[in-house]
């Protein structure tokens, strides 16, 4: 399994390199500052659930499939361990979700990403009379902190979506890549939404209204992210490789 | 007999297709096995069944004795797999990839692996996405070949490849199969390259398989024969007996491509003489004549000659 996330995640990850240098900043002078283990598991599952879309994304054809599948693990396992590696991953936000509802959070503040803003909102503990979301640096975080997590619900609805309702053997066709990015687009609109929600915390009447169904929208991407990845388990069991569409690779001549 | 691939009624539908149908096969331990036939045969189909990549409709196989859908991790990496098409990581660099599956194999060969590396020409710092089909391919055949595996399969190696190039593969193919054990399945369109390594032919068309024999013995089995068409009209059935796969009749003389010529059909010219039939061998054809005066030509064919009279593109051109 570290295998395989070895050869799926290492490079992709590098290509996220500018957000996780933003986060690791930003969590680091959290830590430093109110040395909140909380933050830091936090920030270890958004970079695990960025290494698990990348891994999901680049797993995802016939041709890199076989790949994994000729390499000396039990083929069958091999090919799932990606999805298997994505479903724990987005258990483990469903966990952290849960259990920021416990405590009274904000139901839609347990997205991993959220909570290490709101960590850091904390940071020199400005006049209370201040909106949260007013205090810097929040804005400018809030703004480029969020694509990260929209990336990782986005990348792998973008990804699998097509995946899993293109025929098998078959490069996914116009209709369910379309679909794919408008289920993922939903992903994407969702952050700004939360900002806007954020910034109507100061009207408790409306945020009450707005929470609850951004909470219900988060909620419908990650159990439609589960089903994808339980989709394609299915379909790995029953067709192995070809259950996966064929990448359409361009080599030179 | 040992077998490193054996195959039971495999069989794989895609939808309505039917790409593989019943497939029955053996390949013996230690043997180099060409697997031939036209475009969509079936042969890739077969071969990803024998690697696991896929599970079958129906029917079973083994490799090395185990079912290749489970097979053990430690089995797994006693087999070596070329694919026809690149399927290697674009974004990882050819130095990456060679250690990462230097970690993965225990019984790596990094002898081997830095002869290679420079016998290919393979640059280590480029990554895969930047070579060429046939540098690719070279990358793959590196990997492979280094893994130290029993048993090598490969999908169209030559495909994409130049002359020289090609020459190199079944050079490096011949010391692969030096050591005792080791087996050799590979499927090509290139008869050439048969002829120069395999000592075994597997020939599938349209799914199923034609002929499955050691390459001396298809040689020997499979004939053009020419005798006088009364000849031919008396043992009718006998020759239909020994698989005509072409016929050319005329009023005088009888042109036949037979399937079982050593089995039957040797019976069948026996079988034309009342009396003992003596045999002139040529180099290119023997000539078998009865105590009756009948005669008949048999001729030797080439391996392509063969291929294309046991697959259907020359059957229907019989037909027609």
């Amino acid at each position: 399994m570290i295998a395989l996330l070895n050869l799926f995640g290492r490079h992709q990850v590098k290509a996220c390199l500018p957000y996780l240098v933003l986060i690791w900043i930003v969590s680091f002078v959290g830590w430093w500052k109110q040395a909140s283990w909380d933050l830091i598991l936090c920030l270890a599952l958004v970079v695990l659930g960025l290494a698990s879309c990348h891994v999901l994304q680049r797993a995802s054809s016939r041709q890199r499939m076989e790949y994994v599948a000729q390499l000396p693990f039990t083929s069958r396992r091999a090919m799932l361990a990606p999805y298997s590696v994505a479903t724990l991953l987005l258990l483990g936000a469903g966990a952290l979700l849960h259990l920021h509802e416990s405590t009274g959070a904000a139901y839609w503040e347990g997205i991993a990403l959220h909570r290490v803003l709101s960590s850091v909102m904390r940071i020199g503990e400005l006049d209370p009379s201040v909106a949260w979301h007013a205090r810097p640096p929040y804005p400018l975080v809030h703004f480029l902190g969020f694509p990260v997590a929209a990336f990782w619900f986005g990348t792998l609805l973008v990804e699998s979506l097509p995946r899993l309702l293109a025929a098998p053997g078959t490069v996914p066709g116009v209709g369910v890549r379309i679909l794919g990015y408008a289920v993922a687009g939903l992903g994407l609109v969702v952050p700004p939404w939360l900002f806007v929600a954020g910034v109507l915390e100061s009207d408790p009447a409306l945020a009450a209204h707005v929470t609850p169904t951004l909470a219900g929208v988060g909620g419908v991407l990650l159990v439609l992210s589960l089903a994808i990845a339980r989709g394609l388990r299915a379909r790995i069991a029953a067709n192995g490789v070809d259950g996966f569409p064929v990448e359409e690779d361009t080599w030179q001549s | 007999m040992n077998l490193a691939i054996e195959t039971r009624s495999l069989t794989r539908h895609y939808g309505a297709t039917v790409a593989l149908d019943g497939l029955d096969w053996q390949v013996p331990v230690g043997s180099a096995c060409a697997f031939l036939g036209p475009n969509g045969a079936g042969k890739s189909t077969a071969l990803r069944l024998v690697m696991g990549f896929t599970p079958p409709t129906r029917g079973d196989s083994r490799v090395l004795g185990e079912d290749p859908w489970e097979m053990s991790a430690k089995t797994r990496a006693r087999v070596g797999y070329v694919a026809e098409q690149p399927i290697l990581p674009p974004w990882m660099k050819v130095g990456a990839l060679l250690a990462f599956h230097r970690s993965l194999y225990p019984r790596w060969d990094a002898a081997l692996e830095r002869e290679l590396v420079d016998l290919l020409e393979l640059a280590p710092g480029k990554r895969v996405s930047e070579l060429s089909k046939g540098q690719h391919r070279r990358v793959m055949l590196t990997l492979a070949l280094a893994q130290g595996g029993d048993l090598l399969i490969l999908d169209e190696p030559g495909s994409g490849l130049d002359v020289a190039a090609r020459r190199q593969l079944l050079s490096l193919l011949a010391d692969f199969l030096g050591k005792e054990g080791r087996t050799l399945v590979f499927s090509t369109h290139i008869v050439t390259d048969v002829e120069r390594i395999a000592n075994h032919v597997s020939i599938l068309d349209r799914g199923r398989l034609v002929a499955n024999d050691e390459l001396d013995d298809l040689h020997e089995n499979v004939k053009s024969v020419t005798l006088p068409r009364a000849s031919f009209d008396r043992a009718r059935a006998r020759w239909e007996d020994a698989g005509i796969l072409e016929r050319k009749l005329d009023a005088h003389v009888a042109e036949l491509v037979v399937r079982r010529f050593a089995s039957h059909g040797q019976y069948v010219l026996r079988d034309l003489s009342e009396g003992p039939v003596t045999v002139e061998h040529g180099p290119h054809e023997d000539v078998w004549m009865g105590t009756g005066g009948e005669a008949a030509q048999v001729r030797h064919m080439a391996l392509e000659d063969i291929f294309l009279a046991l697959t259907s593109g020359e059957r229907e051109e019989a037909v027609a």
